[in-house]
């Protein structure tokens, strides 16, 4: 007979909202993904590209910089050190990006290299990996609160 | 809105006559304008002094209040109007707010669009260009009429220089009789037709003299039987004393040509014959089915037992007898064949030296003397005008018997001798570099482009990027597609169809495959194609089955007359918009006056039809529109001040027909440079005067060419006079980078829009920001030039300028113009340097093509080559010419695949690969420093150098070994490091620095190595021995180079040294007075004046030579190649002193230290 729990612990929703925001980051990848095979496969303008994808960068970030900041403010440190790097990583990548005025990091002079290209299809796919193992992580310390206000 | 545009000058803009001016009194007009409303150019009527301007007196002439520039565009007549007009006329003053008199009768402080009457120009903010229509005669009515008569499908134009005569005499040996081929389950015969002299009995002997074998290839399955025909593979040491124990040649028994069948195959039977050592693995023998359409038995090109079959497909100029590959390349074989023009390459890439010591084989000895792979005797020197392969001047040759035995995974090849770079005390060749013949099977490689316009920096591919990345050396091609190459070179044609793969869209070229007579294999995809029925209909003969007119099969540079449905749009007109620069800095140094006279010289020159339409627009920190319609009586100037949001006055009348209006056209450059002489103003506009010009040719395309004098400080995309030394102790980090992408994001709205810019830049001493200002040409695929500290006292820049912007307005032009460049299946495009736009992975975006650009495109290896033993690169320009044809210019260059390092190593094109080293390093200092960019360069001569010694030579080779034909790239490496952009030296301003990486990036391989080395000559010692007569007939100046270290030069003498765009004339002090007088027509050292730039035709035999020589170099330019004759201890003299790279100079070490320092790092 299951009790029903008087309340669920705030790390639960903090799970859950990490969660759905790490979907929500899976999703932008994913599409990212396919923006690039798009680019390299000739169905898409590189200046068409850069514009969608330039504006979603910040967004991304941002997300992201969020969940970590939200972990680290709730005292999950675990996960908290988790996404560090990759706040890391975000914060170089974007010092290192090409004189521009608006926002964003991808140059249509440039994205049309191959080297270039590849870069920004490893970065996709490790981007994914990480929000998925992201992912998982958020659903297993979300499942644990729940059953740990369960019982 | 509405728009009034008051007074009587507005009405002559629009009604296209002469108006009466100051028809009424101006104040009346202006009362009646109403207020102007709307959003858009509301702040810009808002600024505008209605007030103080009204009611204006009766006068016409209007002193300005001080905010009368700023109030907005006045149209003024630039030109005192004839007597009897108006007396409304301003006089050709410069139009100041303070001092100058606002011209009046037109233009009226206060309004803001004098000039139109009638319908309301569209709303300014968003001023649309009137339909396209309206400028100019109806375009779709000019099909590509004026074509060579094309009859019926296919028609060459011209006179279609036939193809060189095929080789007479073959001297094929195999004793394997080949069985008919088995094309595919076609009979034979059934394609036989198609082929002149296919009629010939297989036993026929040698292919017949008189073969005028279309193409090869045109029966390519390979008889599968041949293997088992064949005996078994023997052995063949590599080495060069190898060739006399071969293992006997079977005997020539079955009769030269029952080895060929007609449509012979190549080197199937030869490979089976002779395998080079460790080749069979790697090139198993495949059977017809498998291999059909390629050319899968092809041995890597120069092993020396691939080679001992059959060079031709049977049609084709086979090669020398020496079919040993070892054979020199391109001498021709004494007595076979001796008539014909260009031997074929064979599989033979050996050096005459190296075959000096063997006897030259019988002459008619075709059978067996080839079949011993004896090369005939090396050429002899004094007919080297045409440059051996090799380099034969190398200066301490390795001794190939000494060298090559112990390595039997080095064939016998000079150009893989390796070359101990410490030792070598002289690496330059004395004759120019060439790069290695191109040995395909089949002897194709005489259809490949002359490297000038196509080149590839390894003449043999890797199979996988494994080796690729091995070698730690480019895979990349230089193309200079739209080079002025007469019809000889790139013939014209007009087909019914053209010819293409169905599938890649490949257009046909000389290295496709003809199934049967009615079907082709395209080599790019390998997928079959059917044939156009009248593809082998001759219009000419008005045979069928000739297809020997074919230019496309013929020829692998060839320009099509395109049909309609290569048009996105009707072909527009020639459109040139010049923006001229007439700050402070323009008018003083006399850039403006320049300019004004070389378009006046040019008017009647620039290319177009009688659609063509021009434009001018001046911008200081205003900009300054002139009208030109024919209906004025004079050039009316309006000028817009507000450069902060543009907008266009009365845009159709702001592009003329240059035919029309040529006389108003005249009238405007003449005056300009009067209107603005005593300009104070120093700021420039050049971001709203470009954001102008897009405006402006938005709907039609068209080439916008800047006259830029200093840094644009106001209006949109101004600069700053940002600091851009770092300091001295950090001198490699200085980084290339723009400082802003307002022109980058311009340009590419210009791209879009098939607007491309030209940039002339000049300084004066002061900082320009030329990295960043020249992003609006890089991506719209136009040219910069740069003319630092530039000042029209000074002679030799300015006859630089003329003669640069002269060639500049004449030369051809293409508009909307689109580079596609395929690569057979599993080569991919890598990285594009040049100045385009690349706007898909394969497609470079050129809304204008010029004759002077270059491309450099690197390759990478996406999948194993191994099943093939070609592979090919297409570049297709497609552009609409000055005369509003579309057309198609196709360059086909097809390189053989190898998987042995000896082989790639041997294939090497040093020059190649320093112009791409040299793009890739241009790249890196943009993305990262010159600190970068310089370690980038010199470890690739480290590891090259790692890799080669771990490949291919031999554990005790000294460490600093090379293989001979990369001798060269230590030196071109450390003059890269010496060259202005990126060398450390302070005295390079940022400018030079940034136009440096400019050319480079744009520069055609041709014309840019001898910027990075320039050749040397020793003039005194040239004598009418030097002159020589080529095969071709012509007479040139064969001079030996000479390297360029201070010693060379320390001697008493007269040098010359070509660096390119400048020649220099370096007269030692020692030099004998004789000699001086000679060659310079002075008396002696001492009379030599300081700024001397040409020098007299004299009537003795140096100053004869030295004139051929001078103008032998002009002329193998398309730019125009300046002189300056500098004695020892001239204040010029660094100019000369600076470029002896190899010694030591102040901004480095000399050769010798470069590579010591090199060994150490090998040694670490």
């Amino acid at each position: 007979m299951w009790r029903t729990p008087k309340m669920l612990g705030t790390d639960f929703y903090v799970f859950l909202l990490a969660m759905i925001l790490a979907i929500g980051l899976l999703f932008l990848m994913v599409w990212h993904l396919i923006m690039l095979d798009e680019l390299k496969n000739d169905y898409r303008n590189p200046v068409d590209f850069c514009q969608n994808l330039n504006r979603l960068v910040l967004p991304e970030y941002g997300v992201h910089l969020g969940v970590t900041l939200m972990l680290l403010v709730c005292g999950f440190w675990f996960t908290f050190l988790f996404n560090v790097p990759l706040v890391a990583y975000h914060v170089w990548r974007y010092t290192q990006r090409p004189a521009m005025t608006g926002p964003g990091l991808y140059d249509p002079t440039e994205v049309m290299n191959r080297s270039q290209l590849n870069l920004h299809t490893r970065e996709g796919f490790m981007k994914v990996g990480f929000y998925v193992v992201s992912f998982l992580v958020y659903l297993y310390n979300m499942m644990v609160a729940l059953v740990m206000a369960l019982t | 809105m509405s728009y009034v545009y008051p007074g009587t000058g507005g009405m002559s803009m629009h009604s296209g006559r002469p108006p009466p001016p100051s028809a009424g009194p101006p104040g009346h007009v202006t009362n009646s304008a109403p207020p102007p409303s709307g959003p858009g150019p509301g702040g810009y009527y808002g600024r505008m002094p209605y007030g103080p301007q009204y009611p204006l007196p009766p006068t016409a002439q209007i002193q300005p209040t001080g905010n009368a520039l700023s109030s907005g565009m006045q149209w003024m007549s630039i030109r005192p109007p004839p007597p009897g007009g108006s007396g409304t006329v301003q006089p050709p003053s410069r139009l100041l707010s303070s001092s100058g008199q606002v011209a009046s009768g037109h233009a009226l402080p206060g309004q803001n669009l004098a000039g139109h009457t009638g319908p309301p120009p569209p709303h300014p903010t968003k001023t649309g260009l009137p339909p396209p229509s309206s400028h100019g005669a109806p375009w779709a009515s000019e099909p590509p009429k004026n074509l060579p008569p094309s009859s019926s499908g296919h028609t060459v134009s011209g006179q279609l220089p036939l193809p060189p005569p095929m080789q007479p005499v073959v001297s094929y040996n195999s004793n394997v009789r080949m069985p008919p081929p088995l094309s595919l389950g076609q009979p034979p015969s059934s394609g036989q037709p198609l082929m002149p002299g296919s009629g010939q009995p297989p036993s026929s002997g040698h292919v017949p003299g008189g073969v005028q074998g279309p193409r090869p290839g045109l029966l390519p399955t390979p008889p599968t039987s041949a293997q088992g025909l064949l005996p078994t593979p023997p052995r063949q040491p590599p080495s060069v004393s190898g060739h006399g124990i071969l293992p006997t040649p079977p005997p020539p028994t079955a009769g030269q040509g029952g080895l060929l069948p007609p449509p012979a195959r190549p080197p199937v039977s030869g490979q089976g014959l002779l395998p080079a050592p460790g080749q069979l693995p790697s090139h198993p023998p495949m059977t017809g089915a498998t291999s059909a359409g390629r050319y899968p038995m092809a041995p890597p090109p120069g092993v020396s037992g691939a080679a001992v079959m059959t060079p031709g497909h049977g049609l084709l100029p086979p090669p020398p007898p020496t079919v040993s590959g070892q054979g020199p390349p391109p001498p021709q074989p004494t007595g076979i064949g001796s008539s014909l023009p260009p031997p074929p390459t064979g599989w033979s890439y050996r050096g005459p030296e190296s075959t000096g010591s063997r006897p030259p084989p019988p002459p008619g000895s075709t059978g067996g003397g080839g079949m011993m792979g004896q090369a005939p005797p090396p050429p002899p020197p004094t007919s080297a005008m045409a440059p051996p392969p090799s380099h034969p001047h190398m200066a301490h040759p390795p001794n190939p018997h000494s060298t090559q035995p112990q390595k039997p995974t080095v064939p016998a090849d000079p150009e893989l001798r390796p070359v101990n770079i410490m030792e070598a005390r002289q690496v330059l060749p004395q004759t120019p570099l060439v790069p290695p013949k191109i040995s395909l099977p089949g002897g194709l490689g005489v259809f490949n482009p002359p490297p000038h316009i196509m080149c590839c920096t390894m003449n043999a591919v890797p199979t996988t990027s494994s080796l690729l990345g091995k070698m730690k050396l480019p895979l990349a091609i230089h193309i200079h597609p739209y080079k002025d190459v007469s019809m000889h070179e790139c013939p014209v044609i007009h087909p019914s169809t053209i010819v293409r793969c169905r599938v890649c869209r490949a257009y046909i070229n000389p290295f496709v495959v003809f199934i049967d007579s009615r079907h082709w294999r395209c080599n790019l995809c390998f997928r079959p194609n059917a044939l156009p029925e009248d593809f082998d209909y001759n219009a000419q003969t008005g045979k069928r089955g000739d297809r020997g007119m074919r230019m496309e099969i013929k020829r692998s540079s060839v320009e099509y007359i395109a049909s309609s449905e290569y048009m996105l749009r009707p072909p527009q007109p020639c459109v040139y918009y010049f923006i001229i620069d007439v700050s402070y800095n323009s008018v003083n140094s006399g850039v403006l006056a320049l300019t004004c006279r070389c378009l006046l010289d040019c008017l009647g020159r620039v290319p177009g039809d009688a659609r063509t339409l021009v434009g001018f627009l001046t911008v200081d920190s205003s900009l300054h529109f002139y009208n030109l319609s024919i209906g004025n009586s004079q050039p009316q100037m309006m000028v817009v001040s507000d450069v902060d949001d543009i907008f266009i006055p009365s845009p159709d009348s702001l592009l003329v027909n240059l035919k029309e209006s040529k006389d108003m056209i005249r009238t405007l450059l003449e005056d300009m440079p009067g209107i603005f002489a005593e300009t104070p103003i120093t700021e420039c506009a050049l971001g709203a005067a470009l954001q102008v010009a897009e405006k402006l040719l938005h709907s039609i395309g068209g080439r916008v060419t800047v006259i830029q004098t200093c840094l644009p400080t106001t209006g949109p995309g101004a600069l700053k006079n940002r600091d851009v030394n770092p300091p001295a102790t950090k001198k490699d980090t200085i980084n290339m980078a723009p400082a802003s992408d307002f022109y980058k994001k311009l340009a590419l709205d210009l791209s879009s829009q098939q607007i491309a810019v030209d940039l002339f830049a000049f300084s004066s001493s002061q900082f320009i920001d030329l990295s960043t200002i020249s992003c609006v040409s890089k991506f719209s695929a136009g040219q910069v030039f740069y003319y630092p500290d530039f000042h029209h006292s000074q002679h030799t820049s300015r006859l630089r300028y003329e003669k640069d912007f002269t060639r500049y307005l004449t030369r051809k032009i293409g508009f909307e113009a689109v580079m596609r460049i395929r690569c057979t299946e599993g080569i991919s495009l890598h990285t594009f340097h040049g100045n385009f736009f690349v706007r898909s992975t394969d497609l470079l975006s050129l809304p204008n093509t010029n004759p002077d650009h270059g491309y450099t495109i690197s390759l990478s290896i996406d999948e194993n080559l191994k099943d093939m033993s070609t592979v090919c690169c297409q570049a297709a320009l497609l552009y609409t010419s000055s005369r509003g044809e579309r057309r198609i210019r196709v360059h086909t260059l097809c390189l053989p695949v190898s998987s042995q390092p000896s082989v790639l190593y041997s294939k090497l094109n040093v020059v190649a690969i320093t112009g791409v080293l040299a793009n890739m390093a241009v790249d890196r200092a943009t993305s990262s420093s010159i600190g970068d960019a310089r370690d980038a360069l010199l470890n690739t001569v480290v590891d090259c150098t790692k890799m080669y010694r771990s490949q291919v030579a031999s554990a005790n080779c000294p460490p600093f070994t090379l293989p001979s034909s990369l001798a060269q790239l230590p030196l071109f490496v450390l003059s890269l490091l010496k060259n202005p952009a990126f060398t450390l030296s302070s005295r390079i301003s940022y400018d030079v620095r940034a136009q440096t990486m400019n050319l480079i990036k744009s520069t055609p391989l041709s014309y840019l190595m001898p910027t990075i080395y320039p050749s040397l000559y020793a003039l005194h010692s040239l004598t009418e021995q030097n002159v020589v007569e080529t095969e071709t007939g012509e007479t040139v100046v064969q001079a030996p180079l000479l390297q360029l270290s201070p010693e060379n030069t320390s001697r008493y003498g007269i040098f010359l040294m070509d660096c390119g765009h400048s020649m220099y004339i370096w007269v030692s002090s020692d030099a004998p007075d004789a000699l001086v007088s000679k060659i310079l027509g002075v008396t002696n050292f001492e009379a030599i004046p300081e700024d001397m730039t040409t020098i007299p035709v004299q009537d003795n035999e140096s100053s004869r030579v030295v004139h051929m020589l001078l103008k032998q170099i002009s002329l193998s330019r398309q730019h125009h190649v300046s002189l300056i004759v500098i004695r020892e201890r001239s204040q010029k003299r660094l100019l000369f002193v600076e470029r002896l790279l190899d010694g030591k100079t102040d901004n480095g070490t000399s050769y010798y230290e470069f590579i010591s320092h090199i060994l150490r790092q090998l040694g670490k």
